[in-house]
């Protein structure tokens, strides 16, 4: 369970989350300014900030500053600009993450879950262990059966998101909007091609799959080969 | 240049033509003078020694006349010395009535010859001029004859004609010189400026006129880039609205897809899901497309050589998983073309996820990048080849379905080129991007 405090100005997003985020599990309370969040931010020791950037009394990046000066608390910035200039900003402003409008819940839970996990704030073991597979989220490290494995961001997080729901199919359109953000323009061969390069990298092929193994039509299932040492 | 050639030589005839009716006159009129000049000297020498001069020293004198002229002396006797005039003696003109010197009846005495003789000494004889003096000798009269022949008479000219003729010249050589200066100071100037302006009417925003040249010239060339900077500045402000106009739709949109998903059937959250994700999609491609300039520059260009074989890389990965044998063509080196390398790389991406997406697994294909006569791009396969209405579904929004050729086309013609659909000898796709160059 994370305390979520959401810092949203328009009420129709706020209600919405707030529905989406209790769903998921988590205790969201919403405030719809700047001043209010400073308050709630100190006095409720949220978990987690999700701050939107459009706020009718003090700018979000504003709101940013003065809140990294009292407090540390992760703060995913919700945002409608998508240019990398402004997410570096925000990034050097301390942000912990962001999340493109229009996201969606699991996309936003995604995240609150990786920042939760980053700093340390969660009961989730911080190395994943699938067959010979390991995968360390806070180090970013992947080893197959010992064996150090280079990744880039995008495989080690499509690794990641199959491995936490290992067993399980996971449909290309769930992995594009956790992995890519992208449940809208995306298409199904940006995962093809990703899950590609992760099996070669695992050094195995789709002819003759480990730990990767394409389900037609439904998905992927990320499973620890029968070989492997448990 | 040639109305100033033109204007030029009208001025100088203006000048000359009445110069040279002056000159031509003047130089007649002086050789008349000298003519009875002459003939006066030679009676002043007749006349003013004590003694008649001996034949041998009126000889000796004729001869240290002007030789252009015939210049002779007939004595009393009828003997002629000297150059005497064309023609038979007897059909002379009749000689003067008065004569000239003191010694004469009625002549004051010791009167000197007057320079300038009487114009009736002069007749026009055998095509020149005849001056005829009598003389009065102490043996008889001496007859003065001295002849020039027109050719003579207007010889003097020619000096003239020449001075005339090199000044007439040389003005028009320093008009042409002036007016060439001019054209340079002033008209070149103006012909940027106005092909300045001509290429900012084609579209190129980068174009900026010269502010050299002569004060007015520069104000035009100045103004011309004030209002071209001021166009730029106008067009930035009208994208940066734009994009900032679509990024604020994005936050409804989010409330949208946060209550779509929370829909209790899930077949209508699926659906509305759907919506809300194609008006993300066209929210996105608005947004691009007004941040465009200020993502790329005014004139983007990537080495395509080198984004090609990256995608073709990239997507190695997925065919190789698939059994696909590809054939790679690439040049061994750089091909510049006019396409930011994200919209080439995107362009690419289409292209290939389309051979991926609709033809079967183990489909070969084939890329190929040509610089024979422009940049050429050529993805083609051995698949069942494009489905006949390909081109309408290429140009609609891209969907998972989509075939996403409209991608591909847009950075062709974006390049200034385009993009063509066929068919490979295979019977499968073939599509064919001319890519435009810098």
């Amino acid at each position: 369970m994370v305390q979520v405090l959401l810092v949203e100005d328009d009420a129709a997003i706020r209600t919405a989350l707030t529905r989406s985020l209790r769903d998921h599990g988590h205790v969201v309370s919403a405030v719809a300014s700047g001043m209010p969040a400073l308050t709630a931010a100190v006095e409720q020791k949220p978990d987690v900030v999700l701050l939107d950037l459009g706020l009718p009394d003090i700018d979000g990046a504003d709101v940013l500053s003065m809140l990294r000066a009292v407090s540390d608390v992760p703060v995913i910035i919700a945002t409608a600009r998508d240019e990398e200039s402004e997410i570096v900003r925000l990034l050097d402003l301390g942000a912990d993450d962001y999340v493109i409008k229009p996201f969606t819940a699991a996309q936003l839970t995604a995240r609150i879950r990786a920042v939760m996990r980053r700093s340390g704030k969660t009961d989730e073991d911080p190395v994943i262990k699938v067959g010979g597979l390991t995968i360390d989220v806070r180090s970013y490290e992947v080893t197959v059966d010992g064996r150090p494995v280079e990744l880039a961001r995008k495989e080690f997080e499509l690794l990641l998101a199959l491995a936490r729901r290992a067993g399980e199919v996971v449909s290309k359109r769930d992995l594009l909007s956790e992995v890519w953000q992208l449940a809208w323009g995306g298409s199904d061969r940006t995962v093809d091609v990703h899950l590609s390069w992760l099996r070669r990298k695992l050094g195995e092929s789709a002819a003759e799959p480990r730990y990767l193994h394409s389900v037609r039509g439904v998905g992927v299932r990320l499973v620890a080969p029968p070989d492997a040492p448990s | 240049m040639l109305l100033v050639v033109g204007m030029t030589t009208l001025v100088v005839l203006a000048f000359a033509v009445p110069l040279a009716v002056l000159i031509r006159h003047n130089v007649y009129n002086d050789a008349l003078t000298s003519l009875q000049d002459e003939a006066n000297n030679i009676a002043l020498y007749l006349h003013g020694d004590a003694t008649d001069p001996t034949t041998t020293q009126l000889t000796a004198y004729l001869a240290t006349q002007d030789g252009a002229r015939a210049a002779s002396v007939q004595l009393s006797n009828q003997q002629v010395i000297g150059t005497p005039p064309p023609g038979e003696l007897a059909d002379l003109p009749a000689l003067p009535q008065q004569s000239v010197g003191g010694r004469g009846p009625g002549g004051p005495d010791g009167d000197a010859p007057q320079s300038s003789g009487p114009p009736q000494a002069l007749t026009p004889w055998m095509g020149g001029e005849l001056a005829q003096l009598q003389v009065p000798g102490h043996q008889g009269n001496y007859v003065v004859r001295v002849y020039a022949s027109n050719d003579a008479l207007h010889s003097g000219e020619t000096g003239w004609w020449l001075l005339l003729t090199g000044a007439s010249l040389g003005l028009l050589l320093v008009g042409v010189a002036a007016a060439e200066l001019l054209t340079r100071r002033i008209v070149r100037p103006l012909v940027n400026t106005a092909d300045t302006a001509q290429r900012l009417a084609a579209g190129d925003a980068t174009a900026r006129a010269t502010t050299e040249g002569p004060g007015e010239v520069a104000d035009v060339g100045r103004a011309l880039n004030r209002l071209a900077d001021r166009i730029d500045e106008l067009i930035a402000e009208e994208r940066e609205t734009v994009a900032d106009m679509s990024h604020r739709l994005r936050t409804p949109l989010t409330a949208m897809r946060l209550d779509a998903e929370s829909l209790p059937d899930p077949d209508d959250a699926e659906r509305m899901g759907g919506h809300v994700s194609a008006l993300e999609r066209m929210l996105t491609a608005v947004i691009r497309a007004a941040r465009r300039p200020q993502r790329e520059g005014r004139l983007p260009s990537c080495d395509a050589t080198a984004v090609v074989g990256r995608r073709v890389a990239f997507w190695s990965a997925l065919a190789e998983d698939q059994e696909r044998a590809s054939t790679v063509d690439l040049p061994n080196r750089p091909l510049i073309v006019r396409a930011a390398a994200d919209d080439l790389a995107a362009a690419v991406d289409a292209l290939l996820e389309n051979v991926i997406a609709h033809t079967p697994e183990g489909t070969p294909f084939a890329v190929r990048l040509t610089d024979a006569g422009g940049v050429h791009l050529e993805v083609s396969d051995d698949g069942p080849g494009l489905p006949p209405d390909a081109h309408v579904r290429g140009r609609s929004d891209r969907g998972s379905s989509g075939l996403g050729l409209d991608i591909a086309r847009r950075c062709a013609e974006a390049s200034g080129g385009s993009m063509t659909l066929g068919s490979a000898p295979s019977g499968g796709a073939r599509i064919r991007l001319d890519l435009g160059t810098p």
